[in-house]
């Protein structure tokens, strides 16, 4: 048993020989086994281990109840390196309890999205695949449902400061800035946040993604959407572990807040 | 032999020169064009609009060639006009079906209600395109046959396109025992959906009362998920529906018909005389206790 701890699971980890490897990430329990030239990946899923954390670089014997995939390679395999990464669909937002925003006011809110677990291998950190670190429920977001997005959907306390967040290693902490530049009430009932263009940050305790800055013009305009470069300034935040999955979008203007008409027979 | 072909080629190799080359050179080249046209044209052009540039173009540049041989084997095209108006009416009434059927298809890949790949229900038929022509389109049923239809029968019939949208609606009907709670019936049902990972949270699922089944409480329970989840949803859903209603004792009834001994309310009154011979029932009238009795099927 060797586990190492939260700062150190991101560094490369050698793979030469015969290795077993267990990553427990939040929800997320992967088993990788190397065998000469060949590669193993299994994972699975335990909702009850949301504050888990640990990379075992010498299990003790695993039951095989998960399912496989299978890589042949061979020298790009000494080295692999896990990344967290940013889901690959928008995470549509809702707060446990609607959030009100007075007039011309800003307030920061801290979200907490579940990472993407990106397995890479060799000097040029080819990914060989990318596993959710929790079972996402899929959501549309859109005024229609000719018309709109599938996105991850994802309650939140949406916290006022991130020390007051749940020990969650698995998430990424977003900080978002919403700015209620109109001259009505904004309600929150559901935020739209593109996460793809994320980068994710390594503090301290926690992983981090770019702070967002969503700006509200009034109800029939559409909202913008600013991502700060570089870290954001809270926990001692280090050094960058992954690049945004598309790096096309920095500023996006679209109804982040708009609503679904309801739909149905009748 | 040999002699005489050679004399006729040099009397008439201006003619044989030309619609030879046409026929052997003209006619692959133009199918190749063809080829070429259909690649080159951008991801802006569906799959159906780049077969049909392509064809036009073939079909054009065939009809040209054969213009053109005509002219070289020394047909007159004044006398030909001539002629294909008689022709043109019994070609008129011989390729009705045809002409309606390519006329459709123009009108079809006008209007566009499907595309190539979409899963479609038309003509009583449901099966994923896979091609799309001037006289019929093909479609590829889920055991792997291929069925023509009309362009002609897709025009005149209602078309269902199932795919057309990223999200659809599954529609369950789900019947359960008088007996039971209508509300916590479908705060079962919701929660089923909410921890299903393959349905929407946004639109939230449908849950209604229908109305009161002969056998039944009926509930409609709708789900909204993403197009490509279909088969994902519906083997997950209809198995935590079960196991969720036998964890919380509720009762999915078969239909069924009771049977009343005269009046509206009273149960037919059966009496189990010995339990070692059970199939000895004494049938006895109703009495005034069994007036006030729920209407059971279980005595």
């Amino acid at each position: 048993m060797n586990e190492k701890p939260f700062k150190h699971i991101w560094n490369p980890i050698d793979l030469s020989g015969e290795h077993r490897i267990r990553f427990q990430f939040g929800p997320l329990d992967v088993r990788i086994k190397r065998v000469g030239d060949e590669l193993t990946i299994g994972w699975r899923y335990d909702r009850l281990g949301e504050t888990r954390l640990s990379l075992d670089t010498e299990p003790a014997r695993w039951t095989d109840d998960v399912d496989w995939k299978r890589w042949v390679g061979g020298a790009e395999f000494d080295r692999l390196i896990f990344k967290p990464i940013m889901p690959d669909r928008p995470i549509v937002v809702r707060p446990e309890m609607p959030v009100s925003l007075l007039p011309k006011e800003t307030a920061m809110f801290f979200v907490g999205v579940p990472s993407f677990i990106s397995v890479c291998v060799g000097k040029h950190e080819k990914q060989l695949c990318d596993i959710p670190t929790s079972i996402l429920s899929n959501t549309w977001f859109g005024e229609t449902t000719v018309d709109g997005a599938l996105c991850y959907g994802l309650k939140t306390t949406a916290k006022r400061e991130h020390n007051q967040l749940l020990n969650h290693p698995f998430r990424v902490i977003c900080p978002i800035r919403i700015k209620n530049a109109s001259s009505e009430i904004l309600d929150i009932e559901s935020l739209c946040l593109p996460v793809k263009h994320l980068s994710v940050y390594l503090g301290e305790t926690r992983l981090w993604g770019n702070q967002e800055t969503v700006e509200f013009r009034g109800n029939k305009k559409w909202g913008r959407i600013t991502s700060s470069p570089g870290s954001p300034p809270f926990d001692g935040v280090s050094g960058l572990l992954s690049s945004p999955r598309d790096v096309s979008h920095a500023d996006i203007v679209f109804n982040v807040f708009r609503k679904l008409i309801p739909f149905h027979n009748g | 032999m040999f002699d005489h072909i050679l004399t006729w080629y040099q009397a008439n190799k201006e003619t044989i020169l030309p619609v030879a080359a046409l026929l052997v050179i003209g006619v692959p080249l133009l199918k190749f064009a063809s080829f070429l046209l259909k690649k080159s044209l951008n991801r802006n052009f569906s799959e159906q609009k780049k077969m049909i540039f392509s064809k036009g173009f073939l079909y054009l540049g065939n009809g040209l060639i054969v213009v053109l041989v005509f002219h070289f084997l020394g047909f007159k095209f004044t006398t030909l006009l001539g002629a294909a108006g008689v022709m043109g009416i019994a070609i008129g009434f011989a390729a009705q079906t045809s002409l309606s059927n390519l006329i459709s298809g123009i009108f079809l890949i006008w209007e566009q209600p499907f595309q190539i790949g979409d899963l479609i229900k038309a003509d009583q038929q449901q099966g994923v395109v896979h091609s799309i022509g001037l006289l019929s389109i093909q479609l590829r049923t889920f055991d792997n046959q291929l069925i023509r239809i009309p362009n002609e029968s897709i025009i005149k019939n209602p078309l269902v396109n199932i795919t057309r949208f990223p999200i659809r609606r599954m529609d369950l009907n789900i019947g359960v025992a008088y007996k039971e709670d209508i509300q916590k019936v479908m705060d079962i049902l919701k929660s089923v959906a909410d921890d299903n990972p393959y349905c929407l949270e946004q639109p939230e699922p449908v849950i209604i009362f229908k109305g009161f089944g002969e056998s039944a409480l009926e509930l409609l329970f709708a789900p909204w998920f993403a197009k490509q989840d279909f088969i994902l949803l519906r083997n997950s859903i209809l198995k935590e529906i079960k196991n969720k209603f036998d964890e919380e004792n509720i009762e999915i009834p078969f239909p069924h018909r009771t049977v009343y001994s005269g009046t509206a309310t009273a149960p037919f009154p059966i009496t189990i005389v010995n339990p070692e011979t059970a199939f000895e029932t004494r049938i006895t009238k109703p009495d005034s206790t069994s007036e006030s009795r729920p209407r059971s099927e279980g005595e």
